[in-house]
């Protein structure tokens, strides 16, 4: 059952600068508690200590891909719940579909605009919790 | 604490973008490296890992660059991605023209990045936002020197209910968002140039910010040369000998009394978030009122309920264009005064709207140059008001509605659909009889091939060999179909195509258009986006074309008796 008020949000992305603009958009302007992680192997490690109420991940990220991070959080018992939004730069039907399909809430196009990304998030999570 | 946290958090967002800004050129250095070997001509498992390895680097680019500003980098960053996309995909090197083409577009990054992200990038837009909500809606700004005196009058001009922006250095620290929301602007003749200043100042709010804001000149002398001057820099108003706060705040209330405002009534279409921000960024003050559209479809409700003067248009807009938005409004008579300026993200992108006879004076290019984009919009709607121009259009129009008025139509104009092919004849496109085809092709042996098979189907065939020509022709006859050709010598073939999408009178005549640029004369994804997609041509036929297919073509469209019904 997943918990209806979201804040804490685990961000994954191997940009510096998107890891940056993203905690200062969802912390100060957001009201959310971030952590960051620059891999995916960094975030299995981080996301059942944080315990977040969703994973952000980026899609195309050296090592393992978004996809791959999101396929082993789901085998593991204590992450398997954790909702997943993606965040990628391909934005065409088939392939939100293909994420979606993945078992992710949501997905956010980059580049992203920080004035709006909190706001994006909770709406796709709003969405998540109704279901 | 005037902005409190939106501040603190926009200068961040600001540290942010200079850092990024600062660590492109390594960026696009590390691009330009990993592309070298790309040139080499070698096969495709010889440059499958540069490939790669470049495609990764414009991804990464295309999705951080628009965060921070940049957005015509992750455009440009997209465009090497989708090219390096395709080859991987179809497992071909790149041609010796696609590498050139990757090339300039890596120089045209390059380019980008030595600019500063635009005026009206978030944290700049988030800034000016607030500072134009924190300012006090009763404040002046003061152009004074520093000293005890004026101290003791900022003092008493607050005490008197006034919020007081004191400058003491030069002019160009006047924030334009600021003074434009002012109750008055007071120069101080003390200041070095004051007389200068008050007249810069004039220039500026008067004709770029549309204001009246009233400026008070204040002087220690109180003479006939210090008031005579004052007037001559265009001040509203002096007080002099020295300036005493009462009379200053009596001149303030006076004057802002008879403050006109009319502001200056621009809608923005643009889908983009950051940069509809941009463009709004431009028209700041109380010299205009704008509005964003960002879809599509809400535009005509928009000007509808918004008693718009100028359009700001991108021609980029996902999922229609600019130009074709721009049609929809030309296609109502209400609104074919409104002008419309059009962000062009290149010029390629101009070259349609050229064509149907838009001055290149209504072109602001992309990134957008916040001055650039005020004064073009300034200066023809200055002119507009004071009469001395009409609409960019209005030309264009009243020459097609006395040509349309010239010509009979015999026939109600057959539905064209929706520009992707799908044209299904319905109940109300019952052909009339005898049918009429236009063809168009510089090749005169070929159009009397296909005039002489679309006739043994009882079709009255008009020819013609240019696009001037077709055009005419299509105009006066008003054809139930035309096929054209699409590269013609003199390049009518694409003229004639938007003439006709641009004129009321044969938007909807459905065209095929003819084309040699094919694989092996088979159809490609790109030519269906190019013809069908973007000219809005129902279908595209490949030469060397096969005359049987022509007439199934054409019989798709309107049911033929020869052929029975498609």
């Amino acid at each position: 059952m997943t918990d209806s008020v979201l804040n804490r949000i685990l961000h994954v992305d191997d940009e510096p600068d998107i890891r940056e603009v993203a905690r200062l958009a969802l912390e100060e302007l957001g009201g959310f508690t971030i952590e960051s992680c620059a891999s995916g192997a960094q975030a299995l490690e981080q996301a059942p200590t944080f315990s977040p109420d969703v994973i952000l991940l980026d899609v195309m990220m050296p090592g393992m891909s978004g996809p791959d991070v999101l396929r082993a959080l789901h085998a593991l018992p204590e992450t398997a719940e954790i909702p997943v939004i993606f965040m990628t730069a391909k934005v065409q039907a088939q392939e939100i579909e293909a994420l979606t399909e993945l078992g992710a809430i949501g997905v956010i196009e980059k580049p992203f605009d920080p004035m709006t990304m909190s706001g994006q998030i909770k709406e796709i999570w709003d969405r998540h919790v109704v279901r | 604490m005037l902005f409190g946290k939106s501040q603190s958090t926009a200068e961040k967002l600001r540290a942010l973008g200079a850092a990024y800004a600062a660590s492109l050129p390594g960026k696009l250095q590390e691009l330009e490296t990993l592309a070298r070997p790309l040139s080499s001509g070698g096969p495709f498992e010889e440059v499958q890992e540069s490939l790669e390895a470049v495609r990764i680097v414009a991804h990464k680019i295309a999705g951080t660059a628009g965060t921070f500003g940049y957005q015509s980098l992750t455009d440009h960053a997209r465009a090497i991605e989708k090219s390096l996309k395709l080859a991987i995909e179809a497992e071909q090197p790149l041609t010796a023209e696609q590498t050139a083409a990757i090339g300039l577009q890596i120089d045209a990054l390059k380019n980008l990045s030595a600019a500063k992200p635009a005026r009206g990038a978030h944290a700049d837009a988030l800034y000016e936002d607030t500072v134009a909500k924190a300012q006090p809606t009763g404040s002046v700004v003061l152009l004074a020197p520093s000293g005890g005196a004026t101290e003791l009058l900022v003092r008493q001009i607050e005490d008197a209910g006034y919020g007081v922006n004191w400058i003491s250095g030069h002019a160009d620290e006047v924030d334009g968002v600021v003074a434009g929301r002012a109750r008055a602007i007071l120069v101080h003749a003390a200041l070095a140039d004051g007389f200068k200043i008050c007249r810069a100042l004039n220039e500026v709010f008067r004709k770029e910010f549309r204001t009246s804001v009233p400026i008070i000149f204040l002087s220690d002398d109180g003479d006939f040369r210090a008031r005579l001057r004052a007037v001559r820099s265009g001040a509203t108003a002096f007080v002099g000998a020295p300036p005493q706060a009462s009379a200053v705040v009596r001149k303030i209330e006076e004057l802002s009394a008879s403050m006109v405002f009319a502001p200056y009534r621009i809608l923005i279409v643009e889908d983009d978030d950051m940069l509809a921000l941009q463009c709004a960024s431009a028209f700041e003050g109380p010299g205009y009122a704008t509005r964003i559209v960002k879809e599509p479809d809400e535009l005509l409700d928009r000007l509808q309920t918004f008693d718009t003067e100028l359009i700001v248009m991108d021609l980029s807009v996902a999922g229609t264009s600019g130009l074709d938005l721009a049609k929809v409004v030309w296609q109502h008579d209400e609104f074919r005064d409104i002008a419309i300026l059009f962000l062009s993200p290149g010029p390629e992108f101009n070259i349609e709207v050229l064509k149907i006879g838009v001055p290149d004076e209504f072109f602001v290019p992309r990134p957008i140059d916040i001055a650039a984009l005020r004064k073009a919009a300034v200066r023809y709607l200055a002119d507009l008001r004071s009469g001395r121009r009409s609409s960019n259009f209005i030309d264009l129009f009243r020459h097609l509605d006395r040509v349309a008025e010239a010509t009979t139509s015999k026939q109600t104009p057959r539905r064209k659909g929706d520009g992707r092919g799908s044209v299904a004849p319905g109940p109300d496109a019952t052909p009339q009889w005898p049918l009429k085809v236009l063809v168009v092709d510089d090749d005169r042996h070929l159009v009397d091939a296909m005039a002489i098979n679309l006739s043994a189907h009882g079709i009255e065939v008009l020819k013609a060999y240019s696009g001037e020509h077709g055009f005419r022709v299509a105009w006066e006859e008003h054809p139930d179909v035309i096929i054209t050709d699409y590269e013609m010598p003199d390049g009518s073939g694409d003229y004639l195509v938007g003439r006709l999408n641009a004129a009321d009178e044969t938007r909807e005549i459905p065209v095929i258009v003819l084309t040699a640029h094919t694989l092996d004369g088979r159809k490609d994804y790109a030519l269906e986006r190019e013809f069908v997609g973007r000219l809005g041509a129902v279908s595209y036929l490949a030469k060397p074309i096969s005359l049987d297919a022509l007439v199934a073509e054409v019989g798709r469209i309107v049911p033929l008796p020869s052929t029975g019904s498609p």
